[in-house]
């Protein structure tokens, strides 16, 4: 019989016929271990789903998104965001090459039904210019017009120093487009 | 009176699971999929150039590259190299020798592989993500590309029968 405490009221809890655990099974395990197991259960089913789907980490590599995006950077992924809508111009996504474990970030410059055109550095929609307060090196990309059509992106970095050609630039396809990143 | 003793059961059942575990790894080890697996990776590894090479080391390099496709040569879609349309296995060494010449350091990733065979099982197609970063004189360039492959079996082993790579975006 070990004593486990007493009351100031002098009432007094013994343990009979059970061993205690150990200071670091307690600690690891608490006072109710099936307890803690349903808990830790949880936790990881949260994690799982909240770290696979609306706060993905991604790390940003090369400089295709200077100067928005620096290389080397951390950043939150929301890959539900275009579940239940389409990607507006201007938004930054994240494109899906192979199964999805690298993905490039790119700017959505264009959406379905728009025609685009690069104009020594000048970007046109629909033959107006559309500004680009994200770019800070205009560049000279120009291209011919392209009219996007259902389910068709045209999506590019914010670097325009590189020439178009070294840039991976160009239309996407909306199963492609993943998802966006938190405060862009 | 049974006159085996418990320790002599629990080895038998240990050396059971031993042996069907070893049955089950060598059968995972010898399939296609796995051949073609560790294909891409020594693949990989020949593409990789880590320091300078002389020119018959290069020569060497390029000739086991350039095995590794079939014997009629393949077909090279790929993004920015249209004159490798279809090359066969000559053009292909001289081409690596060639590339390889140009460039200071070569690295190579590959990511995301997924093979799949027919069931005639003499045709695969692969499909993965390669990460390229070129040191070259005119400076550093990397690059992202999804490559398809498809393989054929030949009198000897699995060969590229051909390779397409391109960013995922369509260029306008």
């Amino acid at each position: 019989m070990q004593l486990r405490g007493c009351s100031r009221a002098g009432k007094c809890v013994y343990t009979v016929g059970m061993k205690r655990a150990s200071s670091w099974s307690r600690w690891i395990w608490g006072a109710r271990p099936a307890r803690t197991l349903v808990r830790a259960v949880v936790l990881g089913a949260v994690a799982a789903v909240v770290f696979s789907g609306p706060a993905r980490p991604v790390r940003v590599v090369g400089e295709s998104m200077a100067p928005t995006l620096a290389s080397g950077t951390l950043r939150w992924a929301n890959l539900w965001r275009y579940r239940s809508r389409a990607p507006r111009a201007g938004e930054v996504v994240l494109v899906r090459i192979g199964r999805g474990r690298i993905m490039y970030l790119k700017r959505v410059l264009a959406v379905p039904g728009e025609t685009l055109a690069f104009d020594r550095g000048r970007l046109l929609i629909n033959g107006a210019e559309r500004p680009e307060p994200y770019v800070r090196h205009q560049g000279l990309w120009t291209s011919r017009a392209y009219t996007l059509e259902e389910g068709e992106f045209f999506v590019a970095g914010d670097n325009r120093a590189m020439p178009m050609e070294a840039h991976a630039t160009g239309v996407a396809d909306r199963r492609r487009i993943a998802g966006g990143v938190w405060g862009l | 009176m049974n006159p085996m003793k418990p320790w002599t059961r629990w080895a038998g059942l240990g050396l059971a699971v031993a042996l069907a575990a070893g049955l089950w790894m060598h059968a995972r080890w010898n399939r296609d999929e796995a051949r073609l697996r560790r294909a891409l990776a020594d693949l990989t590894a020949l593409v990789e150039k880590k320091a300078p090479e002389s020119p018959l080391a290069a020569g060497g390099t390029a000739d086991r590259i350039a095995r590794q496709f079939a014997e009629s040569g393949a077909d090279l879609v790929i993004q920015g190299l249209p004159e490798l349309a279809s090359a066969s296995r000559a053009e292909l060494r001289s081409a690596v020798f060639q590339f390889r010449h140009g460039v200071e350091r070569l690295s190579v990733s590959v990511r995301d592989v997924e093979v799949s065979v027919d069931p005639d099982r003499t045709r695969a197609r692969m499909g993965f993500v390669v990460r390229a970063s070129i040191d070259a004189a005119g400076g550093e360039e990397s690059g992202v590309r999804e490559v398809r492959m498809i393989w054929e079996r030949g009198e000897d082993g699995w060969r590229i029968r051909r390779i397409e790579a391109d960013e995922g975006l369509r260029r306008i």
